[in-house]
């Protein structure tokens, strides 16, 4: 179980993340939501281990991550925001160069590479650099090179993002399957249809600080809403959308 | 057209500032204090040549005609040094010719014409070619002029030999730089754009091999004689030293010869460069948009597939596989590192190639190293270049090392970090011989033992090897980083400037140390002597290197800042490790 106690984050002048606190457990798929700049892709780096936590502390399996953080990062995969990669390095290199940097055995980390690149239609394009590769190319390569290793806790920034159709529904799939794998999945994602397919529990952000933290059934009876979208538009929208695009449209006309 | 000025004035100064390869500099781009100090390097230059040679000539007792010949001599070499310097301005502005693709991306949505960005584009590179010429010729360009002008000249006369000077220097300038960016346009001309991409950065590293080879290898303006002889012929900088001549006053037909060619050639490579060009800017503009900035290379080549089999059989640890790989990669695929490594490399040749004239020329030394040369015999000149090569291929791979290549995309490496800092440490340091010590050191051996009697080829290969040990692990001390994948911060421009220090204190030692080992390859026990206390310095640096790797200093640095600025902004520290966790190596290794 991925636990945070308590869990700020300051920068100068600004709070980005305030008193965070919950729980995702083993088997299950843990969707992380809330608008943009409310603190989602900060609390994922902390729990990486990239960035650390002002105050607070986060847990894997009942330890501080920081306690052996060599241990944490070998069960750990991550797919960030954004598909930062080395743009003169192949898939296939750049699958191989993270392989061997967590010490797969070379036999078992071909197979490995071979199986995701044909599993994620990459293999055609395993010889072109990922500078040639779509958004949709690169986030699947992020997503190999997080499971290259069949990681315990699985961390998903945005991973939908420039998937087309059938990755997507293949990724939707994947994350659930992996929580029935045991693994412990925390998923955060603007795509609100796609949380409430695939995520047993939400939590919700808004301005850093944690709004709602329940099973999506559980939400529903609560707040008397069928629908996670009007659950989202009611703890953590505070603008008329309709009023905005009046004033924008304004604007451009002025 | 008040519009067009305006864009034009707001598209010059922006070229400008990026006109050299912004991302050979520091994150931030410290792009002025790097131009200060480019031009403070070059008026220094200057400076030395004015203070070395004028006053001895100024001096001299000598008759007028023999002084004009004087003074003719070093007015070529300023010429030569000149152009040498357009050609490198050139070369390093070589990527900044054609907008980039951020550039047209941008620029084609704006209502702004083809035209007015090459011209902005081309007074950004006049403006900055005049400022070059104007720092190499700062000093000499206000002594020497005044050095041949005849007695009775008066000060209209010396004011002559003052403009016919500048001239002649923004002449040869702009006839180098013209050259080269007509070979741009040529080459823009007969190549599609994508096949324009994968050649450009082989033409320019040839542009920057051949201007260094022509300045270093070119003989004295003493050894013309008429004006069909090969040297008239195929020298630019003498071509425009009888320009200067001509421009002086001085009837001479050879000079006249000279100058003749120098203005048509002038006149042939500026309307050659303005034209292709041009052209090349209204074909290429909306290509440029439509095509990535990095042409879409086929990997699956025998190069690559051959690295990573013998990565894969000399190395037995992943980590070092991965090390090894990824700084390969990026040597063989970045641009920006490509060419600052050649730059290091160039200087080496270029050095190589200052002591390898002699055997052109002929020598005047008196020192048995160095007279008598014969290229199939051990020879002084061919000694120090082996080891000034080495010496440069291995300080310009550390200087590169600390240069970032997406510097965004290094979370990979921070969140795979389950190894030692001290193996990732002997992975660079293995990364370091096999690019540079090794490829160097085969070519070497392949030479001397082809050209030399093996005594003499062993003996110098043996030398070469362990003073690659002793450079490899002196220039790696301290280092955390892993290559390429640290931050780099404004004012490390400075590294540069300071492996240059190096540099030239390394020359006056191999200078010296060749003498020796020279004389020691003639006396068997001399060189077991010298070549056992050389194995003992390389021993202490490999011990010192071990020593550093296994400290607890040694933690992997993936931001170049000190920790104070670390932790105002809550980053998360480098290899903060409490050094009680089990590393992947240690726990491989039961």
């Amino acid at each position: 179980m991925l636990e945070l106690r308590n869990v700020t984050k300051r920068y100068p002048g600004v709070t980005a993340v305030r008193n965070v606190s919950f729980q995702a457990r083993a088997g299950e798929v843990t969707g992380y939501l809330g608008p943009n700049g409310s603190g989602k892709s900060t609390t994922l780096k902390m729990i990486t281990g990239l960035i650390e936590p002002t105050e607070g502390e986060i847990l894997f399996r009942g330890e501080p991550i920081g306690r052996d953080r060599i241990r944490y990062r070998q069960i750990l995969g991550y797919v960030p925001e954004e598909p930062q990669l080395y743009p003169h390095l192949t898939g296939a290199e750049y699958l191989e160069m993270v392989g061997q940097l967590r010490g797969l055995p070379k036999q078992q980390l071909e197979e490995k590479i071979t199986g995701f690149l044909r599993l994620l239609s990459l293999y055609d394009d395993r010889y072109v650099a990922i500078s040639s590769y779509s958004k949709g190319m690169r986030q699947k390569v992020l997503l190999a090179a997080a499971l290259l290793h069949n990681p315990d806790l699985v961390l998903l920034d945005e991973p939908f993002s420039g998937l087309d159709v059938n990755s997507a529904l293949v990724l939707r799939g994947l994350i659930a399957e992996l929580a029935v794998r045991g693994k412990v999945v925390l998923f955060s994602s603007h795509e609100l249809e796609t949380v409430e397919r695939v995520c047993s529990r939400v939590v919700i952000l808004h301005k850093g600080k944690v709004v709602a933290n329940d099973s999506i059934a559980e939400l529903r009876s609560l707040m008397a809403l069928p629908t996670l979208e009007g659950i989202f538009s009611q703890l953590a929208v505070e603008q008329d959308s309709g009023a905005i695009t009046q004033q924008i449209l304004q604007v451009m006309e002025l | 057209m008040p519009e067009e000025r305006r864009q034009f004035g707001v598209l010059y100064r922006d070229f400008l500032l990026r006109l050299v390869d912004l991302e050979l500099l520091s994150a931030a781009g410290d792009v002025q204090k790097l131009l200060g100090q480019f031009g403070a390097m070059l008026a220094a230059f200057s400076f030395t040549i004015t203070v070395f040679t004028f006053p001895a000539l100024a001096t001299a007792r000598l008759p007028y005609g023999r002084l004009v010949d004087a003074v003719r001599i070093e007015e070529e070499f300023l010429i030569a040094t000149t152009m040498a310097i357009a050609g490198l301005f050139s070369v390093l502005a070589w990527n900044a010719v054609f907008p980039d693709r951020r550039d047209s991306l941008v620029l084609s949505l704006l209502p702004v014409r083809t035209r007015t960005i090459f011209l902005a584009k081309i007074a950004a590179i006049a403006t900055a070619l005049g400022v070059c010429v104007t720092a190499v010729n700062i000093f000499t360009g206000f002594t020497f002029p005044f050095l041949a002008s005849p007695p009775a000249a008066g000060f209209v006369g010396s004011l002559r030999n003052l403009g016919a000077h500048w001239l002649a220097m923004g002449a040869s300038g702009l006839f180098v730089c013209c050259s080269l960016l007509a070979l741009q346009g040529v080459a823009a001309q007969l190549l599609s754009y994508r096949m324009l991409l994968r050649v450009s950065s082989f033409l320019q590293l040839a542009a920057f091999f051949f201007t260094l080879g022509l300045y270093f290898l070119k003989p004295s303006f003493a050894s013309v004689s008429t004006a069909d002889s090969p040297l008239s012929v195929f020298l630019p900088s003498f071509w425009f030293c009888g320009l200067l001549q001509v421009l002086d006053g001085v009837r001479d037909p050879l000079f006249t010869a000279l100058a003749e060619r120098a203005l048509w050639s002038l006149v042939a490579v500026c309307g050659i460069a303005v034209g292709t060009l041009g052209l090349a800017y209204q074909r290429n503009i909306r290509r440029i948009v439509e095509q990535p900035d990095i042409a879409p290379a086929d990997r699956s080549r025998k190069p690559t597939r051959i690295g990573s089999f013998l990565a894969g059989k000399l190395l037995a640890r992943p980590i070092e596989r991965a090390i090894l790989l990824f700084t390969a990669r990026t040597i063989g695929r970045s641009r920006q590192h490509r060419l600052l490594l050649s730059a290091y490399a160039g200087i080496g040749l270029a050095i190589a190639l200052a002591y390898a004239r002699d055997f052109l020329y002929g020598s005047s030394s008196r020192e048995a190293a160095f007279r008598d040369l014969r290229y199939n015999q051990v020879n002084g000149p061919f000694l120090v270049g082996s080891l000034v090569l080495l010496f440069f291929a291995v300080i310009g791979a550390r200087a590169i090392f600390a240069m970032p290549i997406a510097l965004r995309a290094n979370w990979a490496f921070r969140i795979t970090a389950v190894h030692s800092p001290a193996a990732y440490s002997l992975a660079v340091r293995k990364s370091l011989y096999a690019l540079t010590v090794t490829p160097i050191w085969l070519l070497s051996a392949l030479l001397f033992f082809a050209i030399w009697p093996w005594r003499f080829a062993w003996q110098h290969m043996a030398v070469m090897a362990i003073s690659g040990v002793l450079m490899v692990e002196v220039g790696l001390h301290g280092f955390r980083k892993i290559p390429f994948a640290c931050s780099y911060l404004p004012g490390k421009a400075k590294i540069h400037t300071k492996l240059g220090t190096v540099g030239i204190f390394f020359l006056a030692a191999a200078s010296m140390g060749v003498r020796l080992e020279f004389w020691a390859l003639h006396k068997a026990t001399a060189f077991v002597v010298i070549f056992g206390i050389l194995v003992a310095f390389a021993i202490a640096a490999w011990r010192r290197s071990v020593e550093f790797a296994h400290s607890p200093a040694n933690q992997l640095q993936f931001e170049d800042l000190p920790p104070v600025d670390v932790a105002s902004l809550d980053l998360r520290a480098d290899g903060m490790w409490s050094r009680e966790e089990e590393y992947v190596d240690a726990l491989d290794s039961r």
